[in-house]
């Protein structure tokens, strides 16, 4: 726009208002009217949180066993907290404890039931099973643990205050319960293993004893060991103490329970409290009572005390009982010791207590006593350990900030989004009055230089922007989790055969443009399968699935192992050529001559294919993993074909435009809410980065050689949102495309003043770009964000996704090297010359379809290969760099510097990942071919403008 | 330096055709920008051959 239309737009804006009032006033009363009912709707979040005090306490248990040694970093309170509370078994029990479910029903905003509503009339109702987890999965997205070195915080953002209340509630007590039951069972286990070893060692000693009474006993009269008769009947027993340790389990039993009902008791109290207080004042009857009703919850109930009595006199009466028995054996034992110690010595006979089967009995005996005797003394330890760590787990663990009932809530912000709607009433007037003038013609003030935009045009503007409002505050808050992807029940499937006559017949019937670009947008709009990692699935995937997988993915028959893409442009490509054979002017009726080198490019591209094909086949290469590589590939010439019949010339390049920008926009979108919604990385396929920047480079190119209010307009509109899209969609190869893609323009462009001055600005602030760059090399802070993108596209070292690429290009290289000339041919994987990681579980074809496409091209076709290849692109690039030099028309001159910048991302997106195996890479290069075909003639790029008298005019002609 | 020179062929195949063809001819400019491509991808390929694995 030239700067003196700018005041001139400014008049002309305020005159159409002062002259359409009327239309203003109702189109501001509706906005305004939207703006409230929006804020009335729009979901609110209440935060809550509270924070724990987890620490060490090693004083108790150092004085409860001075003698143990525990490391420090053994004791670690605040050890994988947020792993247990966000762990799905929790939040389903949370979910079930506070009846999240029920509150979700009954808190659910009008926006979210209307949701709901449509989800079911899609027939995607949501069972109650769905419902929880789908709650489990929005705890998991909402309710946060933050571990510090003594503290645990737990909180929450919900859409619902009192829920977040008792969510919170509940997760800090299940974590405090969770932690106690942990430290104290492992010690409970440890007794219950000592017990078990205990029991055995004394009927070891016990066994022993009768052996060694046996022994002795057969030696004969005079040699009866020295026992008193009392003792030799057996060894000490009690089996008192059996019994008084199962008496002893059952009553700490009794107890756990008896506390765990207390706890819950109390935090049912103290949320009722809570929700009461922020309703009613302190004197309101309810109140009172509940505060008292706390206050004797939090005393320990007379039936605990006295379990506790009973377990501590228990616990006491077991370890005396245990010290006498293990003294009475320590006595028995001392009783067996060989008689030569305590009487006269006497002359050795074989049942001499020397002998060899007493002696291994006496020290059989001695040693299973000294077993039994250590396992009791470890069993009157632990007993005390744990006795220790009961009482100590209250200083190890103190809630030092409780969650509180949030007073208000912390979003939407109101002035926030009082402003937009301000600003939503006020275009909406703007839009209303522009629409009347257009519409009345009376549209008289001062037009600088083109048309005020159409009703039409308008009004798509209007609900376009609307609608991606709407769907973003959705986004920003989703209340609900998408379902998991379905596929379409048994009644969608009965629309397959009228859906199919109908491709059909417009297919044989009408112009090709009318089914080819349908089709091109349908691939670019449409998910493939793997979207959003399998999270998420929009309600037309299953269109994108049957045309961009197998077919017998989706319906069963086994034969059908192509894709519908496929399908439907081969079927195209036969009309065409039936249309051209039999004489048909339906495509040609005034298509544009072509450049015949472009043609012979294309061929030669085919050709070259096939040869390389054949190449790898006959060195026996894999046909399946051929065909993996080279599908997409091998329909280039192909889609050029259909789209050669399509557009006609430089009349069609505004449809093939806003295929791209319209695709691009619903993409953006897209992306924004599945990044909203799910917890997924990158919310759409790598492939849509080249998309959503070839919808910007087609508005960029368009305001730089047709700059009008309308143009500019619509890319304030689009460009915006498509860099929204690609934020969202998280790939950093789309800025690098979009940057290399400006530049490129901006070379392109013509040396004007103000270029030159930009150049020489550009080239002065080259230093301190270097400078940020070297100062933001290593920083972490946002300031040097750019900085540190630009490194991690550069720096091989920078991550383990950095150094793999770094190891499979030279992989790639090494394999040009052993052979140069024709590569090794499709169908072969690259030979592994440094080992990387092996990624074959997640991507079985990582061998035969690298990152590197450009690599893996000169890899598998060498150089021949590749030039013959890849020859199509510079080809393209020259005719359309030549007819943006000799076109005078603004249009044209767009069209062909959008054709240079496609191929452009295209080749970038085969450097950075597998552009070579994507529809949306060969539908933009086969526009930008059919730009670069049709321009020429028109100009006197290409021998002379001239129109098709014939029927050959869409065919590829000598030009 | 390696990925500079890997990502060179891409900056060929854009700016040698691009590269503003003023000849009034355009078969001969044509004929000049795939004469320059081709030797880019040669000379890319000795590139690699010799001066890669060195720098790498």
């Amino acid at each position: 726009m030239h700067a003196s239309s700018l005041p001139r737009a400014l008049l002309a804006t305020a005159g159409a208002l002062r002259r359409q009032r009327r239309a203003a006033g109702a189109a501001g009363a509706v906005a305004a009217a939207v703006a409230a009912l929006a804020l009335a709707l729009t979901p609110a979040t209440w935060h809550s949180d509270a924070e724990l005090l987890a620490q060490r306490a090693p004083v108790m248990p150092a004085l409860g066993h001075p003698g143990r040694t525990v490391p420090p970093e053994a004791d670690a309170p605040t050890r994988a907290a947020a792993e247990h509370v966000l762990s799905h078994e929790n939040l389903l029990a949370l979910v079930q404890e506070t009846d999240l479910a029920g509150s979700f029903r009954r808190s659910r905003s009008p926006l979210g039931r209307l949701r709901d509503a449509a989800a079911a009339l899609l027939g995607r109702r949501r069972t109650e099973r769905d419902e929880v987890e789908g709650l489990v999965y929005l705890l998991q997205r909402r309710l946060y643990v933050v571990p510090g070195p003594q503290t645990v915080t737990i909180g929450i953002d919900w859409p619902d205050g009192p829920s977040a209340h008792r969510l919170v509630r509940a997760a800090q007590r299940r974590f405090l319960e969770e932690r106690r039951a942990q430290e104290l069972s492992l010690i409970s286990d440890t007794i219950a293993i000592l017990d078990r070893r205990a029991a055995a060692a004394e009927g070891e000693t016990h066994a022993a004893f009768e052996a060694l009474r046996g022994a002795v006993a057969g030696q004969g009269t005079g040699a009866g060991p020295e026992l008193p008769r009392a003792r030799r009947a057996s060894l000490p027993r009690d089996p008192e103490i059996g019994r008084l340790r199962t008496l002893l389990s059952s009553r700490q039993a009794q107890l756990e329970r008896l506390e765990a009902a207390q706890r819950s008791q109390l935090a049912e109290a103290e949320d009722r409290l809570a929700e009461l207080t922020a309703v009613f004042s302190e004197g309101y009857p309810d109140v009172q009572s509940l505060r008292s009703s706390i206050a004797s919850l939090a005393q320990e109930p007379a039936a605990a005390q006295a379990l506790h009595a009973e377990i501590a006199a228990l616990r006491g009466e077991v370890a005396r009982r245990s010290l006498a028995l293990r003294a009475a054996r320590a006595q028995a034992a001392q009783v067996a010791k060989p008689v030569s110690s305590r009487t006269a010595p006497r002359p050795r006979s074989p049942s001499d207590p020397e002998a060899p089967a007493v002696h291994y009995a006496r020290d059989r005996l001695r040693s299973a006593a000294l077993v039994d005797a250590t396992l009791a003394q470890r069993m009157v330890d632990t007993n005390v350990e744990l006795d220790v760590a009961s009482a100590a787990f209250k200083y190890r663990y103190a809630v030092i900030r409780p969650a509180t009932l949030p007073r208000e809530p912390i979003g939407p912000t109101r002035p926030l989004l009082l402003g937009a709607a301000f600003l939503c009433t006020l275009a909406a007037s703007l839009l209303a009055a522009f629409a009347a003038e257009a519409g009345a013609g009376a549209a008289a003030g001062p037009r600088s230089n083109g048309r005020w935009p159409s009703l039409r045009t308008l009004g798509a503007a209007a609900v376009l922007t609307f609608a991606t409002m709407v769907i973003l505050a959705q986004a920003a808050a989703p209340l609900a989790p998408p379902a998991p992807p379905r596929w379409p029940d048994g009644p969608a499937w009965a629309l397959l055969p009228a859906a199919l006559a109908g491709i059909g017949w417009a297919t044989w019937k009408l112009p090709i443009r009318r089914t080819a670009l349908p089709l091109m947008f349908l691939m670019l709009a449409l998910e493939a399968r793997g979207s959003a990692g399998g999270k998420w699935a929009s309600p037309w995937a299953p269109v994108g699935y049957l045309l961009n997988s197998n077919l017998n993915l989706s319906i069963p028959v086994r034969a059908l192992r192509f894709s519908g893409v496929d399908a439907l442009l081969l079927a195209m490509s036969g009309v065409i050529l039936w249309r051209l054979l039999s004489g048909s002017r339906l495509d040609s009726e005034g298509a544009v001559r072509t450049p015949w080198p472009l043609h012979l490019a294309a061929l030669a591209s085919t050709a070259t294919l096939l040869l390389l094909v054949g190449h790898g086949l006959a060195r026996g290469g894999d046909l399946q993993q051929t065909l993996w590589q080279v599908h997409q590939l091998g329909f280039l010439p192909v889609v050029f074909f259909v789209l050669l019949a399509a557009i006609r010339g430089p009349q069609d390049f505004p449809a093939l435009g806003k295929v791209f920008v319209i695709a691009a926009l619903l993409k953006a979108v897209l992306a924004s809410y599945v990044r909203g919604a799910v917890e997924v990385a990158a919310p759409t396929t790598h492939a849509d980065s080249m998309l959503f920047v070839a919808a910007a480079c087609v508005m960029l190119a368009l305001v730089l050689e047709h700059r009008t209010p309308r143009t500019l307009g619509w890319c304030l509109l689009v460009v915006p949102l498509v860099a929204f899209g690609i934020k969202m969609n998280n790939r950093r190869l789309a800025w690098v495309e979009l940057a290399a893609a400006v530049v490129v323009m901006y070379a392109l462009c013509p040396a004007t003043r103000l270029k030159r001055a930009l150049t020489r600005g550009a080239l002065l602030l080259l230093p301190v770009f270097a400078l940020y760059l070297a100062a933001g090399w290593n920083a972490h802070s946002s300031f040097f964000g750019p900085a540190v993108k630009v490194r991690t596209l550069l720096d091989p070292k920078y991550d383990r996704s950095n150094e793999e690429r770094e190891v499979e290009n030279y992989n790639l290289v090494s394999n040009l090297r052993e052979r140069p000339v024709l590569g090794t041919g499709f169908g072969h994987p690259y030979q592994l010359f440094v080992q990387p990681d092996d990624i074959s579980y997640i991507f079985p074809q990582w061998q035969f379809i690298p990152h590197n496409s450009v690599l893996g091209l000169l890899a598998f076709g060498g150089i021949a290969g590749f030039t013959g290849l890849w020859l199509v692109l510079p080809v393209t690039v020259f005719f359309a760099a030549r007819a943006y030099r000799r076109s005078r028309v603004p249009m044209h001159r767009a069209a062909a510097l959008s054709a240079v910048a496609a191929v452009l991302v295209y080749l970038l997106q085969c450097f950075g990942d597998m552009g070579l195996v994507e529809w949306h890479g060969i539908f933009l290069v086969a526009s930008a071919m059919v730009v670069a075909a049709r321009l020429p003639a028109t100009c006197g790029a290409w021998p002379a403008p001239r129109t098709s008298r014939g029927p050959q005019g869409g065919a590829p002609s000598a030009g | 330096m390696g990925k500079a020179l890997l990502l060179s062929v891409i900056v060929a195949f854009i700016a040698i055709p691009a590269l503003g063809w003023r000849e009034p001819s355009p078969v001969k400019a044509l004929k000049r920008a795939v004469f320059f491509v081709v030797g880019f991808v040669a000379l890319y390929y000795c590139a690699i051959r010799f001066a890669l694995p060195r720098i790498w």
